[in-house]
């Protein structure tokens, strides 16, 4: 197992290919741009003498405007080094369908069957996807076409995650003045997310995801939700549900939010905080945004189906029961009142508790998913679903992740805590919330980390906030009026007072100083790079540029029968149905688990059992991707222990520790026989025995796994090599046709 | 003069036509023997050949202008190899180059013989007629015809068995002297490889051996693989059949009979199908829709002919035992297609309620004739968001149940905001 690394879906930090250059001449313009604009504004304020309260509010507008800047700006690292391209895996499919849409129209994008992927069973690609994210991007598109902009498609998408970054620091700033009652908290949350890592991880250029629009939804919905809270007023709770519509057209992560709020209501009523206020509030959203939530073809009936969303019904109904029995409360002396409840009570959680019991008997109330239960034990997954285990990013956090991913943040979050609970209020009671139960899902996925960077962002920004305001006073020069006010009254000066205030803001200006320096490096080491072209630097410092993965697309592309089918590890899928436009057998929405199960055993078996399964899927083309040559660690190889389980699960000949030589996962001389004869392994291999990679090696040396290949001398029975690209990353095998003559 | 000269013509294609019963495109055959003499000893099969239409080229086996195709076309459409004793094929011929010839779809009689080559050997097995390296006489010590004394002129039955594939289950006995070989397994297995004529279960050293098979390729490419030249040649057409024991006699044996109609199936004159028009519409539709949506009336339309030797026509072949498949994974449906008596087949059915990419597949192996395979894929697409119903008959109760609801809020909220309680 030495050599096996979790497979990687999104590029992770330790990915070593890309070493790229800091020095970007973008971001210097940018931070100049910065410095300048408040002098010239300052100046204006003194000619036209405007007061201070305009004066403020206009400082306000501008630092925002030009957060939003920095939030777009930041993320342009990748379309400027390498060009405007879609990143990664999922984009590819979000891409494609945001193609279709433009192309065909909204009602045949709802009505799209996919007859491309999961061959031959087809996807309805209408009603399993959550929309928001392609109608988001069609609706600039066709807006800035009105206008007469010819933008194309493509770049409208690659823009788009910037864009709603800069939209996310907007509903940042107003979330947070909502939760602290304070503009200055919201200016500086609203910096920090502009750039925390956690977040521009799923919103750089190209990253053309769910989660770049999502996380805009999420806070903007949590802003109204606050907002109607606060104000208990009808407008703001359907503004409300409005934004949660949003978000639950465009992630899944929507069951957040519905299970969010409905424990803040469940808070408020236990703490004795309960208002008429909340109950408008929620009532309103939770009736509302269910009844728009299944609007959504892909959420559907689930949205009071499924134990997912039992919470939000309960709290309801909780709300409604709570509300009667005040009322009931008010008409009827206490004795009699006593006895009342009683009975209720025990009536209500039997006929509950009967209902949930035949739901689940039923079916009515679906069971809860894999993936959720992964969320109560992160152990879960491991144990029962490979399919969820196999991906990277369903991985539990490490520690250091979090200080990558959130740098100071980690430091100010408890801070932040513990000035929310220093001045408690219904709203910051959410904030509080929100931050603990995303500290526990950050770690136990570490894809989750983009929910719990808004709320650090929030929470830090807090704690900045005060502790700015606490010190600034010390070395303000008071108002003489003030002074001479307050004499040596109540705010006695401490000794030194103006001097260690000096020092605390200079100490918190430098760590803010560190936490954009830190940003901006991993913004431009870590998460720009698109994934579909490779990096590597030479010992002369000149980078090199591995572009296989388009190449081999772009041959299969002008090389093969349009209808040619082409297998793969689901992890190509996307981008080979968007790229190479052939119909592929799994892609990344890996909804089927024995249709992959099927390709996982075709690749761990050997060729002649293999030869039996491709030709019942009617595969033409096989292809597998392969470091070995370049170094490239993310292979296919590193991943094949997770095909052999995942193929397992569903083929009980396939056994995971006839892959093993002594609990080892081997590919040199010392492999097991069964290893060394997959089609995976002859496929990668085929003719590597014959090539030299390193001086002083011998031939069939493997530069990922450092060894010497075991199985050097082989032929393939039923494929013939078809493509190979330039740094040998993407092989492509041809299925031969059965034998003329004989069986 | 012009009209005359067409008139000419006209008449020469006739007289053509009049014997032309062979597949345009299929008559000529090149014929390889040890030496151009030899011809001599296999008149009678070589004159029903011609009487047939084909255009015979003799040559050595090792003759140094042998060639199969010139600038990539061939140049023959049959080939028949009468020449045991050949080492090495002569000019650009070999194995490989044979092998091609048949995996391009032409057809190819060889015959071995007791002291063959390695040559001939290394080419049966290639189609999967495995010869001895040092092959034997067969012989049958207790049927075997009088004339020769070595018991190795034997005396087989056609198996009745064979009728699609010879035309006719009615052979006299038929003559043969020569060695047997083995079928490779996996090739019988697959259907592709078959046992023509067999030695009786008293033959020796393998009872029942195999002396002429058949092989189909995948592309209806046809061989004849025999384990004797003399089959073949005038001497056996000629004699007379009496057997040792004295029970079996004639007046002439069934050679030529047999080895006519071996070559009429070898040579692609019998049993050769033709599949065209494969088509499939809605019920109501004549055009093909390249997707459907899942409960469509579907029609599939299919129409099979057959070679007709004798009037040189494609005729309808009419049977009620070609099946469709229509598949994902699995077949969904696998009916008999019906035909009417112009061999048009069609099957209307309902597509499964389930969407994917299906397959019509008609795959139709019968002993003796070609095959016919077809296979084509459509998309089978779910209901469209408005091919809904509207209105559920059976869900009256709740439009009626929201619609008082709401408007019974109306009213109420006209009361409520309306009405003033002294």
């Amino acid at each position: 197992m030495t050599q096996m690394r979790a497979k990687m879906r999104r590029r992770s930090s330790s990915d070593c290919l890309s070493r790229l250059i800091s020095n970007n001449p973008a971001l210097a313009m940018v931070t100049l741009r910065h410095e300048q604009r408040p002098k010239v504004t300052m100046a204006k304020a003194g000619l036209f003498d405007i007061s201070l309260d305009k004066q403020s509010l206009l400082l306000r507008l501008l630092i925002l405007a030009l957060i939003c800047v920095i939030a777009f700006s930041t993320r342009l690292f990748s379309v400027l080094r390498y060009e405007s391209v879609i990143h990664e895996f999922d984009p590819y499919f979000n891409f494609r369908s945001t193609k279709y849409l433009v192309n065909e129209g909204f009602y045949n994008f709802l009505n799209w069957f996919d007859e491309g992927a999961w061959y031959p069973l087809g996807r309805i690609v209408g009603g399993t996807v959550y929309p928001g994210l392609m109608v988001t991007a069609g609706a600039v598109y066709w807006f800035l076409h009105a206008l007469h902009f010819t933008v194309q498609i493509r770049n409208v998408c690659v823009l788009l995650a910037p864009f709603f970054a800069s939209l996310t620091a907007m509903a940042t700033y107003g979330f947070t003045k909502e939760v602290h009652d304070s503009p200055s908290a919201g200016l500086v949350a609203a910096a920090m997310i502009a750039i925390v890592p956690g977040y521009i991880s799923r919103s750089v250029a190209g990253s053309y995801d769910n989660e770049g629009i999502a996380i805009f939804a999420l806070i903007f919905t949590f802003y109204t939700w606050v907002k109607s809270v606060k104000t208990g007023s009808l407008f703001w709770s359907t503004l409300c549900s409005l934004a949660y519509f949003y978000m639950v057209a465009a992630w899944g992560g929507y069951i957040f939010i519905i299970n969010l709020i409905p424990l803040h209501v469940l808070l408020l009523l236990v703490t004795g905080r309960y208002s008429a206020k909340v109950y408008v509030a929620y009532t309103t959203l939770y009736s509302l945004g269910t009844i728009l939530a299944m609007q959504i073809r892909f959420v559907n009936f689930q949205a009071v189906q499924t134990s997912e969303h039992m919470l939000a019904l309960g709290t309801f109904g909780l709300l409604q029961i709570y509300v009667f029995v005040n009322w009931v409360r008010s008409q009827i002396s206490g004795e009699q009142f006593r006895s009342v409840v009683r009975a209720a009570a025990i009536f209500a959680v039997g006929i509950l508790g009967f209902g949930f019991m035949i739901g689940q008997a039923t079916g009515y109330i679906a069971p809860w998913t894999g993936r959720f239960y992964a969320f109560l034990d992160p152990t879960y997954a491991k144990d029962n679903i490979p399919i969820i285990a196999s991906v990277s990013e369903h991985q539990p956090t490490t520690w250091a992740s979090f200080f990558f991913d959130l740098h100071l943040l980690v430091f100010l979050f408890p801070a932040g805590l513990y000035f929310c609970f220093k001045k408690l209020t219904d709203h910051n009671l959410f904030a509080v919330l929100y931050g603990v139960s995303s500290v526990y899902f950050a770690g136990v996925m570490v894809r989750l980390m983009l929910v719990l960077a808004p709320i650090a962002c929030v929470l830090g920004a807090i704690a900045v906030s005060e502790t700015l305001k606490t010190y600034s006073k010390y070395i303000r020069p008071r108002p003489f009026s003030e002074r001479s006010k307050a004499g040596g009254k109540a705010e006695e000066e401490l000794p030194l007072g103006r001097e260690i205030g000096y020092v605390m803001i200079a100490g918190a200006t430098m760590l803010l100083v560190l936490y954009v320096f830190h940003c901006t490096w991993v913004t431009s080491e870590a998460y720009s790079s698109p994934s579909i072209v490779l990096a590597a630097k030479q010992p002369d410092g000149s980078r090199l540029i591995f572009d296989d993965f388009r190449e081999a697309y772009w041959w299969l592309n002008m090389n093969t029968k349009p209808d040619a089918r082409v297998m793969s590890w689901w992890d190509y899928g996307y981008q080979l149905a968007a790229m190479a436009n052939r119909t592929i057998l799994v892609d990344n929405n890996t909804w089927n688990n024995s249709h992959i199960a099927e390709v996982g055993t075709a690749f761990a078996s050997n060729e002649t059992v293999a030869i039996d399964i491709m030709r019942r899927m009617d595969v033409d083309y096989v292809l597998v991707i392969f470091g070995g040559l370049t170094g490239y660690a993310s292979d296919d190889i590193n991943k094949f222990l997770w095909m052999v389980r995942i193929g397992g699960s569903t083929h009980p000949n396939i056994k995971e520790a006839d892959y093993y030589t002594r609990g080892e996962f081997r590919v040199d001389a010392g492999g097991s026989p069964v290893m060394l004869n997959t089609l995976m392994y002859k496929l990668c291999y085929y003719r590597f025995g014959q090539v030299y990679t390193e001086r002083n090696r011998p031939s069939g040396f493997d530069r990922v796994r450092n060894v010497e290949i075991g199985n050097k001398d082989f032929e393939l029975q039923y494929l013939d090599e078809a493509f190979t690209s330039q740094h040998w990353i993407v092989r492509i095998f041809k299925v031969k046709k059965p034998e003329n003559r004989s069986a | 003069m012009r009209q005359s000269l067409l008139g000419l013509l006209l008449l020469g294609s006739l007289a053509l036509a009049a014997h032309a019963a062979l597949l345009p495109g299929q008559n000529r055959v090149m014929v390889l023997l040890d030496s151009v003499a030899q011809q001599s000893s296999y008149s009678r099969f070589f004159g029903s050949l011609r009487e047939r239409g084909y255009e015979l080229s003799f040559f050595g086996a090792d003759d140094q202008t042998l060639t199969l195709s010139e600038y990539g076309q061939y140049l023959y459409d049959n080939l028949i190899i009468l020449s045991n004793r050949v080492e090495e094929f002569g000019g650009l011929v070999d194995v490989a180059s044979i092998v091609d010839f048949i995996d391009s779809g032409r057809n190819v009689i060889i015959a071995g013989d007791v002291a063959q080559s390695s040559t001939i050997r290394e080419l049966a097995a290639e189609v999967g007629a495995i010869f001895e390296d040092k092959a034997k006489l067969v012989v049958d010590h207790l049927r075997h015809d009088a004339a020769d004394s070595d018991h190795g002129r034997l005396i087989v039955n056609v198996a009745s068995d064979q009728k699609d594939l010879l035309g006719s289950d009615k052979f006299d006995p038929v003559l043969f002297r020569g060695t047997s070989f083995t079928l490779k397994a996996a090739s019988v297995e697959s259907g592709l490889l078959f046992p023509i004529l067999r030695a009786r279960s008293s033959s020796y050293p393998q009872p029942r051996a195999v002396l002429v098979a058949g092989l189909q390729a995948r592309n209806n490419a046809r061989v004849v693989i025999s384990g004797s030249t003399a089959l073949f040649s005038d001497k056996l057409f000629n004699s007379r059949v009496e057997s040792a024991s004295g029970d079996v006699k004639a007046d002439r044996s069934g050679n030529e009979r047999f080895v006519t109609e071996l070559s009429k199936w070898g040579l692609k004159e019998r049993g050769v199908l033709r599949a065209s028009n494969a088509r499939h519409h809605r019920f109501s539709e004549t055009v093909e829709s390249s997707t459907y949506r899942v409960t469509d009336n579907v029609t599939f339309e299919l129409d099979i002919e057959q070679w007709d030797s004798e009037s040189g026509k494609w005729a309808p072949f009419v049977v009620n035992d070609v099946q469709l498949e229509f598949t994902m994974l699995d077949p969904y449906v696998r009916q008999f297609l019906k035909a009417d008596k112009k061999g048009h087949y069609s099957l209307d059915f309902i597509l499964p309620d389930q969407h994917g990419v299906y397959t019509f597949r008609v795959d139709y192996h019968k002993f003796g004739y070609s095959s016919v395979q077809i296979e084509t894929r459509v998309p089978v697409r779910p209901f469209r968001h408005n091919e809904y119903e509207r209105f559920i008959f059976s869900a009256y109760p709740y439009y009626a149940g929201s619609f008082s609801m709401l408007a019974g809020i109306i009213i109420f909220s006209f009361v409520f905001l309306y009405h003033r309680s002294k």
